[in-house]
Order: structure tokens, then sequence, then C-alpha cells
């Protein structure tokens, strides 16, 4: 799959990077959210992992982008623990799943692998 | 009934004899009143009353006259002062005490010329003496002839690398005395399982002795995650008084992540009593999100050729992180001058003062780390400073995920 992360932490979204390399995908990585949002346009991803809060764009912003598209593409939610408001939010626009920051890889990479199986995702 | 009053008679026929259990009849009793009323009662009216009562008993007793003049010093008579050290050294020429301390009457008076001077009759015949060489280098200092200031402080240092007070001063020496310096720096950070690609980073710099202190202008550079970026950084050590100096320091960088956005720093130092020294200060770190302040406070404690430190980091919480604290334990062995060490650290938690590992900062999420590091550096010629590195690095970068870091690196400075 063509995973794009937009994580403006860069040890989490470097960490994350390799990890999905790890597992096969193909990666795309942006540190804000006005990057990810042309790069969703210019590369076409196959599923999104967002961070809610990031400058200049947040995770939001690109739940609804991502969902606006013709073929809508599925978004993975990185959020904080204190925003729960914001995640159901989210789901309002759209998003397919959330994680809890601080999160394993194992998790991570189990939740990713259901979106490349085509199956429904089961909400943390 | 008879022996209570010869008892009584001999009481009241000595009332001079003890004095708060002194005995003031001997040069040797009111030497000791002496040094009580001066060092635990600060009553040098009355130390100088005992000495000069010495005096007239044993009028060539040096002890008692040098501690006098040291009185008529602490007390700005200098021209007694001056009397009683002349006194003592016109008999006794190779008297090291009354060198000592005519030096140091000289040398407050900033009389360099003559303290000098003294040093170096003293020296004639104590040629080893530490007292008179720490003086002769304070003194060279002073007068900014900083080479033969390291000397004879490298002499004590060489005799006893366990002198604290020499050591510092030898640091102060060696700050003023190369007022440039130029260095460069290259490390190399590897990763066991977090990440693919080892870290580069790398660093030039230029620092100058000012009469304010230090400043260092450095430019780093650093490939992380195949990213390259540089960083400028721009660092200080304003002295404040003879106890006091303080450190600030700013750095930027357009490449974050690769650095911090903006890194800046500020901490006040204190030489304490006892060869302890002190500091608390802040530290503010901005990546792409919100920025952090973080408080540090530092003891550290020479002992013989050791210098003993604690350090504590303090990140207060907000409304997306809980308090986190770092800290770091470390011990440093002087081998030979100031810049000849073999240093070793244990640290929990990562510091913001550590160059390799503070992007690791960029973090709603604190987890645990324990880290430990050597360095070794090494004056290999006079103008010429070599240092290694090689650290350590367990962290939990994600819940229950532990990676390794290794780092090692390389130093060179040029004084000049």
């Amino acid at each position: 799959m063509k995973i794009l992360i937009a994580e403006d932490e860069a040890i989490l979204l470097r960490t994350i990077e390799l990890r999905l390399k790890k597992d096969g995908h193909e990666t795309i990585v942006c540190v804000d959210g006005r990057e990810a949002l042309a790069k969703i346009e210019e590369q076409d991803p196959d599923l999104i992992i967002a961070d809610i809060m990031m400058p200049f764009a947040s995770g939001l912003e690109i739940v609804g982008a991502a969902k606006r598209r013709e073929i809508k593409i599925p978004v993975v939610v990185l959020s904080a623990m204190e925003q729960e408001s914001v995640v159901l939010e989210a789901f309002q626009l759209g998003a397919d799943d959330y994680i809890t920051k601080p999160f394993s890889l194992e998790e991570l990479s189990v939740r990713v692998k259901r979106f490349a199986l085509g199956q429904p995702p089961r909400n943390s | 009934m008879y022996l209570t009053k010869a008892l009584l008679l001999i009481v009241l026929c000595f009332p001079v004899v003890l004095v708060y259990g002194q005995d003031t009849t001997t040069s040797d009793g009111l030497l000791l009143a002496a040094r009580k009323a001066a060092f635990d009662e600060k009553d040098y009216s009355q130390a100088r009353s005992y000495l000069n009562k010495a005096l007239t008993i044993s009028p060539g007793y040096a002890d008692v006259r040098i501690f006098l003049g040291r009185i008529y010093t602490w007390t700005g008579v200098h021209d007694s002062a001056k009397a009683c050290f002349e006194y003592v050294l016109s008999g006794k020429p190779d008297d090291e005490d009354a060198a000592v301390a005519y030096a140091d009457l000289e040398y407050w008076e900033s009389k360099y010329e003559d303290a000098l001077r003294i040093c170096d009759n003293g020296l004639r015949y104590h040629s080893g003496s530490p007292a008179l060489l720490l003086r002769k280098a304070k003194i060279l200092n002073s007068m900014r002839r900083f080479s033969a200031a390291d000397s004879a402080v490298s002499q004590v240092l060489f005799a006893d690398r366990g002198n604290s007070e020499a050591r510092r001063l030898a640091d102060r020496i060696r700050e003023l005395s190369a007022r440039n310096r130029v260095g460069v720096s290259y490390d190399l950070v590897c990763f066991d399982r977090q990440f693919n690609d080892p870290w580069h980073l790398a660093g030039i710099e230029y620092g100058r002795s000012t009469g304010l202190g230090t400043v260092t202008g450095r430019i780093n550079y650093a490939n992380r995650f195949k990213d390259n970026g540089v960083q400028y950084e721009l660092e200080a050590y304003p002295h404040i008084s003879r106890t006091f100096y303080s450190y600030a320091e700013a750095a930027y960088s357009g490449n974050v992540g690769v650095f911090p956005h903006w890194r800046a720093g500020f901490s006040l130092y204190a030489n304490l009593p006892a060869s302890f020294e002190g500091e608390a200060g802040v530290r503010y770190l901005k990546f792409s999100g919100p920025s952090t302040w973080i408080y540090t406070a530092y003891l550290g404690k020479y002992y013989k050729s050791w210098l003993f430190g604690g350090r504590v980091y303090i990140t207060p919480g907000t409304y997306v992180q809980v308090t986190s604290l770092s800290y770091t334990l470390s011990a440093r062995y002087y081998f030979g001058g100031a810049d000849d060490y073999l240093g070793g650290s244990v640290n929990y938690g990562i510091s913001p003062d550590d160059r390799y590992n503070v992007v690791q900062l960029d973090s709603k999420t604190r987890l645990t780390s324990y880290s430990t590091g050597l360095t070794f550096k090494k004056k290999v010629t006079r103008m010429n400073v070599l240092s290694a590195s090689a650290s350590w690095l367990n962290q939990e970068y994600l819940p229950k995920t532990n990676g390794n870091q290794y780092q090692i690196g390389v130093a060179w400075q040029h004084r000049f």
C-alpha cells in the first residue's frame, strides 16, 4: 500500500515510516498539514495516517480533504490522550480509525494490515 | 576549710591565667587565644591585643608577628601589616609563611610587581612551595602574563593533582590565556532498531575571550533520516563577580526535525565554599509545535583529582503532558591540567543539553530512557586539545518498544 504519514514530531514520523517500510508498504512523509494536503493531491495514497494537532493544517482538515475526493481515502487519526472530543469530530468528518499516543508499533502495524486486507477497523 | 581558702586565693591571684579556657600567660597560649578570637569570634581587636602581648613575651616569635600582620591586613592597616612581614623576613628571609602572607597583602592591594618579587624571593628558598607557586600564578594571571601563570599553576598540579584551587585557577588561566580558539567536531550515532540510517553530526566553532567573558559562535551540521540540516549557535559565559558567572545560549535552525527550530538557555553559576559549585538555569526548546521550558539545577564538588556532579532537569506539565524529570550523575578524573581528564556519566531521561538527542524531546510523550557515556580529553600540545567520546542509550521510544543507540565522537580545538 502507498501510505501517507503526516506527523509533526520528527522522531515519531520516522519511527512509523521505518516500521511501515519494513512491513512492505510504500511511504510518503509530511511534517505538517499543509504539506500533507498537497501530497494527497499529488501522490494519491491508499491510506493516510495523520496526527490531529499539526502546524498549518490540522488532522481534521486532512480527513475532510480525503473524504471530499471522488475515491475516498481511508484515514487513521493519531491523537493524544486528552483529545477525545477532537477524535469524535474526526469521526463525524469520516475518519476510519484512530490510535491514541503513545501507541505500540505492533498495534499500528495490525491496524494498517486490516486496511490492506480490506477489513473494517475495530476501534481501540 | 583551709584548703578551700587556699584554692580561692590561687584563683583570685591569677585572674588572667585562663580566659575562656585559654592559657594567656605564654606566647603560645596567646597565639592560640588570638586565633580563637579572630576565627571563632571575628574579634580582631582582641586578637591583636593577644598578639601584641605575646610579642612582649617573645619578640622574635615569627608566627605571632606573621599572624599579627595577617590581622592588620584583614583590618585594612596595611602599613603595619607590611612592617610585620618585613620584620620577619629581614631576620629570616626563608620564612615561607611570611612570604605567603606578604605576597597576599601586596596582591590584594593590586601591587603585582611587588607581590611577584616577594613570591620569587620565597621560591628561591622553597622552590616547590605550592602556596607560593599558587600565589605566583594568581599574580601573573592578574598581570595577564598567562604563559608564566600557566607554568606556575602546572607545577602545583604536577605535585598535587588534587589541589582544587589550583585546578580552578588553571581553568581560568586557560580561558584567558588564549583569546581565540577554533574547533571542529564529528559524531556518529547508530541505532539497532529505531532507525535504519545513522545520524551524522559535525560542527565548527570560533570562540573568543573578551573582557566580559567567553563568546563562541558555532555552526552545526547534521544528517538525520537522510535529511541535511544546519544550526547556527551563539554561546557566552559572561562573568558577573568572583563568585558568580553566567551562561547564555541561543541557536536557530530552519531544518526542524534535524534540529530544534529554536534552542536557548540561561544559567547562573556560583563558585561556592569548600570547592562546591552550583548552577540554576532554564532551557527553551521550540520545534514545530508549542514551545517547552525546562528548568535545571546542578551541584558539583571538586575532591582531590575528581569533580563529582549531579544535575536535574524539570519539564513542567502542560495540558498535554505530565511533569517530567531527568537526572545526570557525573564524575571526572583529572590526570594532568584542566584539559586532561577522563569523565563518565549515567543519565535517566534525555537532557536538552544533549546535542545528539535533543531532537528526541520533540514529542508530546515522555518515555523511559537510560544512558551512560565516557569522555576523554587531552591537551596534546600547549595550544591543541583533542577529545573523544562514546555513549550508549537505551530508550523506550514507543510503549514497550525499546531500542539502543550508540554514539562515538571526536573533537579537536586549537587556541591562539
